[in-house]
C-alpha cells in the first residue's frame, strides 16, 4: 500500500474516487472537526458541519486550480459552511445589535500563562462554544483562522470597530471563565480528597 | 500575559488535541455523497472517449454517405428538345476523414507532483478527556498521525490522456478498521469509475408514418453528463416499406420540376420503385431524466438511403404532388422513454424530416413517423 501525493488525491476526488475521498476525509478529519467544534454548540452539530463541509469540498473540488494551498482552500470552505450555519441559526438576530464604537485597548491581560496551560481541551472548548454567538465567531475567525477585522467585517456584515469590540469582549469573557475555573479547581480537588 | 501570548496559548491547546476518526461519520457522508452529484470537473479521458465514439459513428456514416456519392443535381435539359442530357456530372467520392491518434511518444517519469504534508497533529502534553465528559470521540494526545510521505514515483505514459500507474493492483481492503493514527493509504485513482455512467444497449423499434410502416434495429450508447442530463446516440438500420413509390429518370424529374411536363406525362413514365427503403440512421440526442424511470430527449436524425441509385429519382405521392425521396434524409426527433426494468427501456420516438427546410424548397418528401422502441442494456450499470 502506498500513499499517493496530494495531487493524485485531488485528481482522484475530482474523478469521484471513493477511496481518495475517504483518504482525504480521514486525513483532515481531526483538523476540520476541531474547526467546526469551535463554531458549533455541540459535537452533533460539529459533525454535521464537518460532513456538510466535505460535501461542498467534493462537489467543488473540480474548481480547485492548484493556484494556492489545497488545505487553505478547504479551510475556507469549512469556515464558510460554519458561517452559513451560524448565520441561519445564531447570528441572525445577534448581528442586529449595535455595540459601542470604542473600548479601552488592552495590551496585557490579568491572567497567568499557567492558568491557561492548566486548562483541559474539553474545558476550553466549552468556554469557547458558550461565548455569545457573534463574539465567538469573531474570536474564531481572528485568532484561529487568521482573518483580519476588515475581512471579518465583510464576512459578517459588521464594521471593523464592531469586530474589534467582539474580539475584545470574547477575550474578556474567556479570561473570566479561565480564572473562575482555576479558582474552583482546588476546591473541587479538595472535596474529592 | 500579553494578548498575543493568550491567543497563541489558546490556539496551541486546540492544536495539541487530536480527535479520533469516527467511521460512522464517514458512513453518513458516503450516503449523502451517493445522493448528490459529484464534482463537475471535466473528465477529459471520458470526454475523449465520447468524442472518439462520435467521430467513429460520424466517420462510418460519412463513409457510407460518400462511398457512391454522385451529384443529385442533374444537368438541366434544354427546353423543347427530346434529346437526353449528354452527360451527368459526377462528383468524386469525398475521401473518408481519418483521425490519426498521435502515436505514443512522450514518456514522462514523474516523481510525485507535490510532497504530501506531514500530518499537522503533533501532540504534546498529556491531556486526557475522561470518557464520561467527552461528547464523542475525543482522544488526547495522539502521536503524529501520519509519517512523512514516501515519495512514490509514478511512471506516466502519456498517450493523449492515458496514464499507467505502477501501483494499479492495489485494491480497497474490505472491512477496514479505523485508527486515528493510521496513515492515509488511498487506493489507486484509476481503479474507480463512477457507477452507471455509460450504457450500451441493443435497440429495436416499429415505426408508422408518412412512408408507411417499417422497423429499426441497432445499437444505442448513452453517457450521463450529470445526475439528470445525458447524451445518447443510436446507430441503426431503418427499413421503410411503401407501395406507392415510383422511379423516374433524372431528366424526367427535372422536366417535371421545371414545369415543362405535365403531371400526367410524368405519371405515365413512372416505374415501380422498390417497396423497401433501407436507411442507415445516426440519431444523437440530448436527454433529461425527469423522473427515476422517465426521460425525455431531443436530437438530430441523419439517415442515408443505403440502396440509393443515382440513375433514378424516387418519388412518392404526397398531397397530390410528387415528392423526391432524398438520398440523405435529415430530421429532428423527440423521444420519451420509460424504464420498464433495470435493463429494459421502452420508448416512443417522433421524427420529423426537415429536408425542405434545409434546402429551401418544397421538392422533398419529409419523412415523419412515430416509432415504438425497446432497448435492452447489454453493457454498463
Amino acid at each position: 500500500m502506498t500513499q499517493l501525493p496530494e495531487n493524485e488525491i485531488i485528481k482522484g476526488c475530482q474523478e469521484n474516487s471513493r477511496a481518495c475521498q475517504e483518504g482525504l476525509y480521514k486525513q483532515y478529519y481531526s483538523l476540520f472537526l476541531k474547526m467546526c467544534l469551535r463554531y458549533a454548540k455541540s459535537m452533533e452539530d460539529a459533525e454535521q458541519l464537518l460532513n456538510d463541509s466535505f460535501l461542498r469540498i467534493f462537489k467543488n473540488i473540480g474548481s480547485f486550480k492548484h493556484a494556492g494551498s489545497f488545505e487553505g482552500w478547504m479551510k475556507r470552505i469549512v469556515v464558510n459552511t460554519c458561517l452559513d450555519y451560524l448565520k441561519s441559526k445564531q447570528l441572525k438576530d445577534s448581528l442586529q445589535v449595535s455595540y459601542a464604537a470604542s473600548f479601552p485597548e488592552e495590551t496585557n491581560l490579568a491572567l497567568s500563562t499557567e492558568a491557561v496551560k492548566k486548562l483541559e481541551f474539553k474545558e476550553l472548548l466549552s468556554m469557547v462554544q458558550t461565548l455569545p454567538a457573534v463574539s465567538k465567531t469573531v474570536f474564531n475567525l481572528y485568532v484561529f483562522d487568521g482573518y483580519s477585522h476588515k475581512e471579518i467585517g465583510g464576512m459578517l456584515e459588521i464594521s471593523e470597530s464592531t469586530s474589534s469590540w467582539h474580539l475584545h469582549h470574547a477575550r474578556n469573557l474567556l479570561q473570566k471563565r479561565i480564572k473562575k475555573t482555576n479558582l474552583e479547581r482546588p476546591l473541587y480537588e479538595n472535596k474529592r480528597v | 500575559m500579553k494578548i498575543n501570548e493568550f491567543d497563541n496559548l489558546i490556539k496551541e491547546k486546540f492544536e495539541q488535541t487530536e480527535l479520533a476518526f469516527n467511521p460512522a461519520n464517514w458512513e453518513r457522508l458516503t450516503q449523502e455523497l451517493d445522493t448528490t452529484p459529484g464534482s463537475r470537473v471535466i473528465n477529459w479521458r471520458r470526454s475523449l472517449g465520447i468524442a472518439a465514439c462520435l467521430l467513429l459513428a460520424l466517420g462510418t456514416f460519412a463513409w457510407i454517405f460518400t462511398r457512391d456519392q454522385k451529384v443529385d443535381t442533374v444537368a438541366s435539359v434544354p427546353e423543347n428538345t427530346t434529346e437526353q442530357p449528354n452527360k451527368v456530372h459526377h462528383q468524386k467520392a469525398v475521401p473518408v476523414p481519418t483521425t490519426e491518434i498521435a502515436a505514443t511518444s512522450n514518456i514522462i517519469e514523474r516523481t510525485s507532483a507535490a510532497p504530501q504534508k506531514p500530518a499537522n497533529r503533533q501532540t504534546e502534553g498529556g491531556n486526557t478527556i475522561p470518557a464520561s465528559i467527552a461528547t464523542a470521540s475525543m482522544e488526547t494526545p495522539v502521536p503524529a498521525s501520519t509519517p512523512p510521505t514516501e515519495q512514490q514515483p509514478i511512471a506516466e505514459t502519456i498517450t493523449g490522456d492515458t496514464k499507467e500507474h505502477n501501483d494499479i493492483s492495489i485494491q480497497p481492503a474490505p472491512n477496514k478498521t479505523y485508527v486515528s493514527n493510521e496513515p492515509f493509504r488511498p487506493e489507486p485513482v484509476i481503479a474507480q469509475q463512477p457507477k452507471g455512467r455509460t450504457h450500451l444497449s441493443i435497440t429495436g423499434g416499429l415505426n408508422y408514418g408518412s412512408l408507411n410502416t417499417g422497423y429499426a434495429a441497432g445499437i444505442n450508447a448513452r453517457q450521463k453528463l450529470g445526475r439528470k442530463v445525458y447524451i445518447e446516440g443510436d446507430l441503426a438500420l431503418v427499413s421503410n416499406k411503401s407501395d406507392q413509390a415510383s422511379n423516374v429518370t433524372p431528366t424526367q424529374y427535372n422536366a417535371y420540376a421545371a414545369g415543362t411536363a405535365g403531371r400526367s406525362a410524368v405519371s405515365n413514365s413512372l416505374t415501380q420503385a422498390p417497396s423497401n427503403f433501407l436507411y442507415l440512421q445516426f440519431n444523437p440526442s440530448l436527454g433529461l431524466q425527469v423522473h427515476k424511470k422517465l426521460s425525455f430527449s431531443v436530437g438530430a436524425d441523419l439517415q442515408r438511403l443505403l440502396d440509393h441509385n443515382n440513375s433514378v429519382k424516387t418519388l412518392v405521392y404526397q398531397s397530390d404532388d410528387l415528392k423526391l425521396i432524398p438520398g440523405t434524409d435529415v430530421g429532428l426527433t423527440g423521444k420519451t422513454e420509460y424504464n420498464v426494468s433495470n435493463r429494459i427501456r421502452a420508448g416512443v420516438l417522433y421524427r420529423e424530416g426537415i429536408n425542405n427546410f434545409i434546402n429551401g424548397s418544397d421538392d422533398y418528401f419529409d419523412r415523419r413517423y412515430l416509432q415504438v422502441q425497446l432497448k435492452f442494456r447489454v453493457l454498463g450499470r
